[in-house]
């Protein structure tokens, strides 16, 4: 007990010196750490939501695009999609389809249009308000609501797609119908409407105002009057006069989520969009959450590497400090030599110090690395 | 008290050597060194201590022989029956002045610091007037304080012989004369004997006797001669 008394009185007393040497410790042991656990809780994470993903159809191009646009709504949206495509699927018999719309924000936060099989694919519930209801509607994940201070009843309105645009569609202002319970995925960052809802963003549908005389100057046109207003908005007054130009299957979508009913429908799908000429492709989501975890783990390879230098540089410099301090403390060692301490106690003074600035330090580091590690989903993704 | 017979020590690495054919102090005894720097007073100290070993000669402090003693059992002797007091005080910077004074148990896992030691603590530092400084570390004591507690490390084993390296010799002479009349009351109510080695002979007058490690070493020469000696030059 003598000894940690005086080893603790003595790092307490050069606080300085003490702090410049565990923050060493802790960059030094914090970076490969919280590296290693980033990486493999984004993994599992990353692993888990591919897995609930089975398959995704979207445009031709870049696989890893429409990867991270379906599992974390980041990144560039790929090219749209036919709606067409949906219902192909569908007749096919082989999976259940979820679209997924995808070009709109609302202050930051993605607007996800999709059906309520989203919901149940996710398995999403909600902490407070109601489901979607009708169009217009929309839910907001919880970090979006705790960020926005969004509850339900509130109105949340959409970014404009390009608002130098004047020709493009008005943002529409939706009503949040409900906050989703926390689930710890990209879910909870999102505001999710219905496929129709963000269609009207796109200004494919519109509504008309509600006659209410016959002079024919009132039948204004709902969609140029709220245009002048600068958004739209779909309200219980006016929802029966919204409606879509156009025929649904040429409707945009940015992705399709296909749930195969079995291994062979799987395998059958895979086949129908292996023909070159196809317009769309077929990913399996676990497949490149393992290419990109390939490419993961070589860049962290790379980085221990260089954490090693990190590593001998800083025992190096904890020797130098102490071998300095060693010399600068003769006259402290010899004083309880002769008041009648052995050496063998001095050294372990000496080896309690540095045992407690170095569990300083690792403490310090882990408690980091695992709070690091709670955020690595959200850390990597923004990074891809 | 002390008894060095036909005691030998050499250095290593230097031509210093220090012998004494045989020299006695008693029980109580308040006896001075003197001569100048690199005569061996404070060898001479280390050798009575047991921090050195002589390579002949015997050294017997309170009835043991400390050539018997194996190096923890020496430690021992050293922490439990003689205390040390310093010219540069040696105080523990990073501990408070109570941790200073409690040091020698502290690091001796074999001295226990019961009730009654904490009482005699408490005596000490309201007779040295420490007390309301006990939580004080010392850079935040003047020098005389300082040594204060550095008597007080020393007497807070109730040990039998004191070895004090010109405890005076970083004082003020004002402060060295109060320091001195304190250090000299706590010895008499030990009844310790004290050995203390001094270049300041203002200081032989709180003294029994004195021995003069150059001239005049171990020839028998009286306090008042060295004294007076000391006033010639």
């Amino acid at each position: 007990m003598a000894i940690l008394l005086l080893a603790w009185r003595y790092i307490r007393f050069h606080q300085f010196r003490t702090a410049i040497l565990v923050a060493a410790i802790s960059l030094t042991v914090f970076l490969p750490i919280a590296t290693r656990w980033v990486i493999a809780r984004f993994e599992s994470q990353a692993y888990a939501r591919a897995q609930n993903t089975p398959l995704v159809i979207g445009a031709k191009g870049s696989r890893f695009a429409i990867a991270v646009h379906s599992l974390y709504f980041r990144g560039e949206s790929p090219p749209s999609i036919k709606y067409a495509e949906v219902d192909r699927i569908a007749d096919m018999k082989l999976a259940k389809v979820i679209p997924l719309h995808l070009r709109f924000n609302a202050r930051g936060a993605p607007i996800v249009g999709t059906t309520p099989e989203y919901f149940s694919l996710r398995s999403l519930t909600l902490s407070d308000g109601e489901p979607l209801s009708r169009l217009g509607d929309c839910v907001v994940g919880s970090n979006t609501a705790t960020r926005l201070r969004l509850k339900p009843e509130d109105r949340v309105l959409s970014e404009s797609e390009n608002m130098f645009d004047l020709s493009g569609a008005a943002p529409l202002k939706m009503r949040v119908r409900g906050i989703l319970a926390e689930s710890g995925t990209a879910d909870d960052d999102a505001v999710f409407c219905d496929i129709k809802t963000s269609w009207l963003m796109e200004g494919i549908g519109h509504g008309h105002a509600v006659k209410s005389g016959d002079n024919a100057d009132e039948h204004t046109h709902e969609a140029s009057r709220q245009m002048l207003q600068q958004h739209q908005e779909v309200t219980d007054e006016n929802v029966g006069s919204f409606h879509f130009h156009g025929r649904r299957s040429d409707f945009p979508i940015t992705a399709i989520i296909a749930i195969p009913d079995s291994d062979r429908s799987e395998t059958l799908m895979l086949g129908k969009y292996l023909d070159p000429d196809q317009k769309h492709q077929i990913i399996r989501p676990s497949d490149v959450v393992t290419e990109l975890m390939e490419v993961i783990g070589r860049v962290r390879q790379l980085a221990e590497f260089g954490m090693v230098f990190l590593l001998v540089a800083t025992t190096l410099l904890i020797l130098l400090v102490l071998l300095l301090s060693l010399r600068l403390r003769q006259r402290e060692m010899r004083t309880l030599f002769l008041l009648g301490s052995s050496r063998g106690t001095i050294a372990q003074v000496v080896l309690v110090e540095l045992g407690l600035v170095v569990a300083l330090g690792c403490t310090i580091a882990f408690a980091s690395a695992y709070l690091i590690a709670q955020f690595a989903d959200t850390l990597l993704v923004r990074l891809i | 008290m002390i008894h060095l017979s036909n005691l030998h020590y050499a250095y290593h690495a230097s031509s210093f050597q220090l012998d004494i054919p045989d020299l006695r102090l008693t029980q109580g005894e308040k006896v001075a060194i003197v001569g100048p720097s690199g005569s061996g007073k404070s060898t001479l100290l280390a050798l009575i201590s047991g921090a050195l070993t002589p390579q002949s000669g015997t050294v017997v402090v309170d009835g043991t022989d400390l050539r018997t003693l194996g190096e923890a059992a020496r430690r021992l002797f050293r922490a439990s029956r003689i205390g040390l007091v310093f010219q540069e005080f040696e105080l523990i910077e990073y501990l408070s002045v109570e941790e200073n004074i409690r040091l020698p148990y502290l690091i001796n896992r074999r001295l226990n610091f019961s009730a009654d030691q904490r009482t005699h603590l408490l005596q000490l530092v309201k007779q040295t007037g420490l007390d309301g400084k006990l939580k004080s570390f010392p850079n935040q004591l003047s020098q005389g304080e300082k040594q204060r507690v550095a008597i007080c490390r020393a007497l807070i084993t109730k040990p039998r012989l004191l070895l004090a390296d010109e405890p005076t010799g970083s004082l003020d002479p004002k402060t060295a004369t109060s320091i001195m009349q304190l250090f000299m009351e706590q010895v008499s109510v030990c009844n310790a004997t004290l050995l203390m080695v001094t270049h300041d002979h203002g200081m032989l007058k709180f003294m029994d006797r004195a021995i003069d490690m150059s001239e005049m070493l171990f020839t028998g020469q009286t306090l008042q001669q060295i004294v007076a000696t000391g006033e010639k030059k």
